[in-house]
Order: structure tokens, then sequence, then C-alpha cells
């Protein structure tokens, strides 16, 4: 009886055992691959981003208005910062194909083929949503803008509001290209637009009739020049 | 003369007939058939008596007006000499009436005239706008005088204000031309001017045709330009200046864009020519100065402070990117102040406009973002001065503005140093 229990036990251990005898070398294989590449991304990143200042990097990119560009659309980082994270991002990646072609290399190939095919979809999507961002950073300042010049009352309420549905068209045209969410994605633009809409109609015509009526009347007198003050500001 | 024209066939033939000129008097219009005829009136009589010996031209480059702006001009009397008191009968004025090319503007309309005073090799020209009502004969000896006489290149004109009118004038374009050229001209942007021949061909050679200058900017850039070419430049009294209002439809977000921007832009340009100038020196000033009676000005203080309150809390995040860290406190903490106590200090303004002019250079934010962002501020100030002027007379007012510029002037290092740097940094008093 015991010998059957201790049979019983110790076959599958002995297994165990020796599937963990395979597979540990293949694990700390990956552990290291993982330790050495995250390692090296992290060094790659900090080595770019030191050599590109160093070479004036910054005011260079500077010149063709690139780094105006990323300052005006919102991105505060500085281009070598920039270069440096996607160079960091870039062998993370290829770190983590490296290990995954260890444990199998089918895998690897499925996850290479799979790549390839989406990169394509995965990159035009990205591009709309960076896309995206820095026009509905620009469009949401400028209704800022005009809105509080115009004294428009709770004008950063509207700026967001403007900032958000350009957001959220970006994002609806990102999933769509990507293949997924396509509805949930057009459901929340319609809510979005009709709905708020709707709703600022109804707030302002209702709630904030009084103010409505006070304001087509200025934008009437404005229209017509007939402003009490006549200052000349030239 | 084998060169590129901007001028009409017609025009060209024309000159070729008249042979060449001693005086230029040009008027650019647009729609202006109401008032024109009044300012044909007065340049025709200004040139009869006080320049009858000279052959003098009268052109009015139009920018396409519909309301029969150039026929006024072709029908209106040439000034009359019981009109200008002579005797003699007048010089005939040859008048040239033209359709201007290029981008709609005032820039446009000037670059004819310098091209038909080049081309008649004239040696003194004026400019006035059409919409004068307050114009006389004597503004014509005033502008075209000091060049013909007294050997100067540039007459920019100074006129008498409300004190409440021109703010955008009084409180930055004089103070920042003044303190980065070093000269005290107290409307550089006033419209009309007087000229040599030689500064209108300096103004010809620039390639400027194709930007704002040709549409908005002409009044600022023709001064800066004379300013950087080291042209003798003074000041004629006019008197007091009554126009046709500009554009009542024109936000002042727009306006404010537009001579802001074209200011910066010669700043940015001319940065060699100011960057060692230190202190400010008075300009040659011709004409008797007398009190004129002026139309009292109706303003509403309180809407501008609210404006003010409104644009400091709902543009933090816009100054945050290129306002230094103790001026976007010291504006927070104006906000909330009782109206009829409204006061925004000298040096913080300074301080706001050096920074605009600075975010303008480092492109710290798109362009016309950054500078209709300023509005806010803008009728902060001007209600602050409203305030503080209230019971002044003209010569407080000219002392006030005096102050801020030396203000300017104290403040001017700090600004070529962070010019220099390339960033934005804090200011100390």
């Amino acid at each position: 009886m015991v010998v059957v229990v201790v049979g019983s036990i110790w076959d599958p251990l002995t297994r165990f055992l020796e599937r963990g005898q395979t597979l540990l070398p293949v694990l700390l294989a990956v552990a290291v691959v993982l330790a050495v590449g995250l390692l090296l991304a992290w060094l790659v990143d900090a080595l770019l981003r030191a050599l590109l200042r160093l070479v004036g990097f910054d005011r260079i990119a500077q010149r063709p208005g690139v780094s105006d560009s990323l300052r005006r659309s919102g991105l505060r980082q500085r281009p070598s910062v920039l270069v440096g994270h996607m160079f960091r991002w870039l062998i993370v990646i290829a770190t983590l194909l490296a290990g995954l072609s260890i444990v199998s290399a089918e895998a690897t190939n499925v996850v290479l083929t799979a790549m390839v095919t989406y990169t394509p979809r995965l990159a035009a999507g990205l591009l709309l949503l960076v896309v995206g961002y820095a026009v509905s950073v620009f469009v949401g300042r400028s209704v800022l803008i005009w809105s509080v010049n115009a004294q428009v009352h709770g004008a950063r309420w509207l700026a967001g509001g403007v900032r958000l549905l350009v957001g959220v068209f970006f994002a609806a045209l990102a999933l769509e290209n990507l293949g997924f969410g396509r509805d949930i994605a057009l459901v929340v633009l319609a809510i979005l637009l009709g709905g708020g809409v709707l709703a600022a109609a109804l707030a302002y015509g209702l709630a904030g009739k009084d103010l409505a009526r006070q304001s087509l009347e200025r934008m009437t007198r404005e229209a017509r020049g007939e402003e009490g003050e006549t200052l000349s500001h030239l | 003369m084998s060169r590129a024209t901007i001028l009409h066939a017609p025009v060209l033939e024309k000159l070729q007939a008249i042979g060449g000129a001693d005086l230029v008097v040009g008027i650019p219009s647009f729609n202006n058939a109401r008032t024109i005829g009044h300012v044909v009136h007065a340049v025709t009589a200004g040139l009869a008596k006080y320049f009858p010996d000279h052959r003098a031209v009268l052109v009015n480059s139009d920018g396409g007006s519909t309301d029969g702006t150039p026929d006024v001009v072709g029908a209106a009397e040439l000034g009359s000499a019981r009109a200008i008191l002579v005797t003699q009968a007048p010089r005939r004025v040859h008048r040239v009436i033209t359709a201007y090319q290029g981008l709609p503007g005032k820039g446009s309309a000037f670059r004819t005239v310098f091209e038909i005073a080049q081309r008649l090799q004239a040696r003194a020209c004026a400019v006035v706008d059409s919409d004068l009502r307050s114009i006389t004969p004597e503004w014509l000896q005033l502008l075209i005088g000091p060049v013909l006489e007294e050997g100067f290149d540039y007459v920019c004109p100074l006129y008498s204000r409300h004190k409440f009118d021109g703010t955008i004038t009084n409180s930055i374009v004089y103070p920042l031309v003044r303190a980065l050229y070093g000269r005290r001209i107290r409307q550089p942007i006033g419209g009309d001017f007087g000229f040599s021949g030689r500064l209108a061909g300096h103004y010809l050679a620039h390639d400027v045709w194709a930007s704002d200058v040709a549409r908005f900017g002409i009044d600022i850039w023709m001064t800066t330009t004379a300013l950087k070419g080291d042209f003798k430049v003074c000041q004629a009294y006019l008197g007091a200046k009554i126009h046709d209002a500009k554009d009542p439809g024109a936000h002042l977000s727009t306006m404010l864009v537009q001579v802001t921007g074209s200011l910066f832009a010669q700043i940015e340009a001319h940065e060699a020519r100011w960057r060692d100038v230190q202190g400010s020196e008075a300009v040659p000033e011709f004409g008797f100065r007398y009190e004129v009676g002026l139309e009292p000005v109706p303003v509403d203080v309180g809407r501008m402070v609210h404006a003010f309150d409104q644009g400091v809390q709902d543009f933090a995040p816009i100054y945050a990117g290129f306002l230094d860290d103790g001026t976007r406190t010291e504006l927070a903490r104006l906000t909330g102040q009782p109206v009829a106590r409204f006061h925004m200090p000298e040096e913080l303004w300074v301080r706001t406009v050096c920074s605009y002019a600075l975010a303008y250079h480092l492109r710290s934010l798109n362009t016309d973002h950054l500078l209709r962002s300023l509005t806010p501020l803008y009728l902060g100030r001007t209600a602050s001065w409203v305030n503080e002027a209230a019971d002044y007379g003209a010569e407080q007012v000219e002392q006030a503005l005096d102050s801020l510029c030396g203000t300017f002037e104290r403040l001017k290092p700090q600004l070529v140093t962070a010019w220099q740097e390339g960033r934005i940094r804090s200011w100390s008093s």
C-alpha cells in the first residue's frame, strides 16, 4: 500500500523535476536576456540623450520648427528625450521577442507574422492618436482664446468640451483603423455630439435665457458698432 | 527702365508724359468717397501755398473701391487761390489715379507710391490717410518741409489726442520703439508720414511685399526701417487727428495681433540694431504746439477689469508657457480688485510686454494664440491707466508716459540677456 502511494507521488514528482531540469536553463536564459535587454534599453536611452544634447540636437531640431511644433502641440519633452525614449522602446520590444524566441520559436514566428501584418495599421492608428492630440490641443486653445476675449462665461468648460470632442473623434478614427471597438467609439461620439449639443441648447435656452438674450443683444450692438465705448486703441 | 514694375501700363505712360517731379503725395484709399475729396483739397491747397515753385504729383493708390472713390479724386477741384489766400494762381498738380497691385492693404498702396516717386525722381514725398477730416494745407508744409528744407529723410506725425485714445501706441508701441531703438518717436504708427525720395527707394528695395507689411504692418515697418537704416528722423506737430472710425467691426484682439505682431517681427529682424542701444534721445520736432479741444471719450472700466480677471484665470495654463512665476503671481494678485481702485503697476506691465516680445522670438506658442492672449492683460493695463489718468492734464499724461518708457529702458538689459540666452527668465526690479 505504502509502495503504491509513494510510487503515485514519486512518479509525477520525478517527471516534474525532469521537466524543471529542461525548463530551468530556458527560464534562466530568458531572465538573462530580459535583464540585459532592459539594461541595454536604459543605457542606450541615457547615452543617446546625452550624445544628442552634446551635439546640440535640440537646437538643430529647433531650426526647421520640429521642436516648435512639438511645443505648440503640447508635447513639452525635448526632441533628444523623445528620440531616446523611442529607441528604448524599440530595444524593449526586441528584447521581449528575443525572450519569446528562447521559449518557443513557433510562438515567435506567430507573433512576428502578426506584428508584420498589423504594424502598418498600428502605426496609422498611433499617428492618428498623435495628430488627434495635437489638433485637439490647438482647437481647444483657439476656442478658449476666442471665448475669453469675447468674455463668454464658462469659457474653460466650452474649450474643454470642444477639446474632448475632437479627441474622441480622432480616437474613433484610430479604433476604426485598428478594426476594433468601432461601434463603441461611434456611439460615444454620437452621444457626446448629439447629447452635448442638446444639453447645451437646453441649458442655454431655458436655464440661461436671460444670458442668451443679453449675449445676442450685445453681439447685435457690437455688429452695429453701437457699443458705448469710443476708445480708439491705435 | 527695363526692371519689373507693379504699375499698370497707362500709369507708366502718364509718368512718362509728366517726366519728373519734386514732390509726390500719396493717398491710399478703399471706399473713402465720403472723405477723400476733402483730403485732395487740403493736399493740393498745401502744395500750392507752401511749394508753389515745385513740380508736384498727387497719387491716389486705390484698393478696388466700389463707392466711386477714384472718381471723387478725379473730379475734386484743386485748391483755389482764394481758399489759400494767395494772389498767384497755383501751379497745376498732376493727378495719378490707379488701382494698386499685390496683396490688399495699405502697404501695397504705399509700394505703388514709392515706385512712382522713384520713377519721377521725387525729392520729397508724403502719404496721408484718405479718411482724414482734420487735415489742413499746413500738414503738407509740416510733412514735406523738413525733408526739402532741413535735409531730413523721415517725418513722423505728432498729434494731439485724448489721454484715453491711442492706448496701444502709448502703452506698447511708443515705449518699445523708444527703449529699443533709442529714439523718442511719439507716434511711430501715426499713419501720415513725410519722407525723402532716397528713403522711398530704400523702402522699395526691400522684399516684404508678399508679407503682412503689405497688408497692415506698413506704418511700423516704415518707422523702424528708417531707424534701422540710420536715416535722419524728425517729427512734426499736426494738431488733432480726426478721421472716420477705422473698422467698427474689427475686434480688439485682431487689432492687437496686427500691431504687436508687426512690431515684434521688426524687433526680431533688427536685433543687431537695438541690442547695444542704451537710453533714448529726443528727435527734432517741427510745428507749433497748441491746445486742442478734444471730444470726451467714454470708457467702460468695469468691462475691462472683468475681462482682465477672466483672462488671468482662464489663460493661466497658456501664460505658464512664457510668463515667469513672479509675473504670473503678481497678475493673479490683481484679480478681484474693486474696479475704481484697479491698478496695474508700471513695472508689471513692462515685464509682461517684454515677456511677450521674448515669447514671440522664441516661438513659445502659436503666434496668433500668443498675441491674442495679450488682450485681457492689455485691457487691464488700459483700465489701470484710465483710473490713474482720470484727473491728468496733457503735461501729466506725458510725464506718466515718460515714466513708463523709463521703466522699459531700465528693464531692457534683462530683455537683451534673455533674448541672447533664448529662454524665459525671472525679472528682477
